[in-house]
């Protein structure tokens, strides 16, 4: 028998109707009836449960990471929107335009680590407990470093202490099943705000030749001269 | 045509929007947990959303990420509460579109800068795969070639227990028009998965060769 278009239309909508787990009874007694005219369909509604299953699967797998991502508290949202618009005015913006802005993007940024901590386990500086959790029984000077986390804690205690370290703010970048078999090993950057007073600052403009050359910044509207 | 064969399945009395409304509306006016609740039931077909839009090298919890954030931030402005599913596949849209190359350009950068020298998760992981991974994994890659308004339907309905209704409602369209456009998809993406020579060969059904292909394209 020679399969008209719309006998192939009607089988196309019939086998996805059956492959998408959308078909009833009737839907069966027709496929039935067309198959039994057409030897392939059979074939065709193997393969397309078989492209179903194969989809799904990798779908799944790719919408896994949906789960883990839980919705931010108000404010940390507003700050991470508020900043997002930023970071696109900003590439229009003459540079003191983007330093007056950092004021802002230092507290957004300091909200995305309350709401990105809670992804990576990342400990917030806050609540940073001090090396290892052994503050409470050794001498308060005496900082065991065994490990890189210990380095890193200590970084962070007096950082914070200091006024140096504001926040950290961790970006995955890439991340695959352990070799061992079990967990994850994941690839991140530790981005680290810090916050220092510098004598000096430096842009970078071009010469008459094109090379980058530093210009020094000097500081906008002295206070206190104007008085 | 528009019509399929025959009625359209029945969609799923599965729950998936239950109750939608009056948390919608909670939310708007601002209470955390409704919206939590909304985002929590409708998380996975948004991921498929930006899964369907994104540029095949950009990182969907990145992307979801934002999705979240501006959802918790632009709530409020949402005027009709049954517009929510909508508005939030075009937040989705948005954001696919506007900030994936920025993020990926940026990862690329660090990769570059650190000297890290691996390749991508999903490409190493395709080692340990079975082959109907393997074989997902490349008819999503091929479904990115499907035209505009095929890949959506197709993608969502791998989530499981969405029906013809759900997606329908999620993208504004009629169910049987879903319907049709998921069944064209398959069979426009088992022809790119021939060609592309996955799977057994000849299907032999419809004798699908280029007026089929033609017929395909210009009824879409």
């Amino acid at each position: 028998m020679t399969t008209t278009p719309n006998h192939t239309e009607q089988l196309d909508l019939l086998v996805s109707r059956i492959a998408g787990g959308e078909a009833s009874a009737d839907d069966w007694t027709a496929f039935n009836a067309l198959a039994a005219h057409t030897p392939e369909a059979w074939k065709s509604l193997a393969q397309a449960q078989r492209d179903q299953h194969s989809l799904s699967l990798a779908v799944g797998v790719a919408l896994h990471a949906a789960d883990h991502v839980d919705l931010p508290g108000r404010d940390a949202a507003d700050a991470l929107f508020q900043r997002g618009r930023w970071r696109q005015d900003a590439s229009h913006s003459p540079a003191w335009a983007r330093a007056r802005s950092m004021g802002g993007w230092a507290v957004a940024a300091a909200l995305a680590l309350a709401f990105l901590g809670n992804r990576f386990g990342v400990i917030n500086i806050q609540d940073s407990p001090g090396p290892s959790n052994t503050a409470s029984v050794i001498p308060a000077n005496y900082f065991p470093i065994n490990n890189p986390d210990d380095a890193l804690a200590l970084y962070r205690t007096q950082g914070r202490q200091s006024g140096r370290v504001i926040a950290e703010m961790p970006v995955l970048l890439d991340s695959r099943p352990a070799t061992t078999g079990r967990g994850f090993e994941v690839v991140y950057v530790r981005q680290i705000l810090e916050r220092a007073q510098v004598n000096d600052l430096y842009r970078f403009t071009k010469d008459e030749a094109n090379r980058p050359i530093p210009v020094r910044i000097s500081v906008p509207d002295q206070p206190t001269r104007a008085e | 045509m528009n019509d399929p064969a025959g009625p359209p399945a029945a969609p799923t009395a599965d729950g998936a929007g239950t109750g939608d409304q009056s948390l919608v509306r909670e939310a708007i006016r601002g209470d955390e947990e409704s919206l939590r609740e909304l985002w929590n039931r409708h998380r996975r077909w948004v991921a498929a959303v930006l899964l369907a839009h994104m540029p095949r090298d950009a990182e969907l919890d990145d992307l979801l990420q934002e999705v979240a954030v501006a959802v918790v931030a632009k709530i409020s402005g949402l005027r009709e509460e049954a517009a929510f599913k909508p508005w939030l596949r075009a937040v989705a849209l948005s954001i696919a579109k506007t900030s994936a190359r920025r993020r990926t350009v940026r990862k690329a950068g660090w990769f570059r800068l650190v000297g890290f020298a691996g390749a991508r998760a999903d490409e190493r992981a395709h080692d340990h795969a079975s082959p109907a991974m393997r074989e997902g994994r490349r008819l999503m890659d091929l479904s990115a070639e499907l035209p505009d308004g095929y890949r959506e339907p197709l993608l969502l309905k791998c989530i499981h227990d969405m029906s013809y209704k759900q997606i329908g409602d999620v993208m504004g369209l009629p169910d049987t028009t879903i319907e049709t456009r998921i069944a064209r998809a398959r069979k426009m993406l088992r022809e790119r998965a021939l060609a592309a020579g996955l799977g057994p060969e000849s299907p032999g059904r419809g004798r699908a060769g280029p007026s089929d292909s033609q017929h395909e394209s210009s009824r879409a």
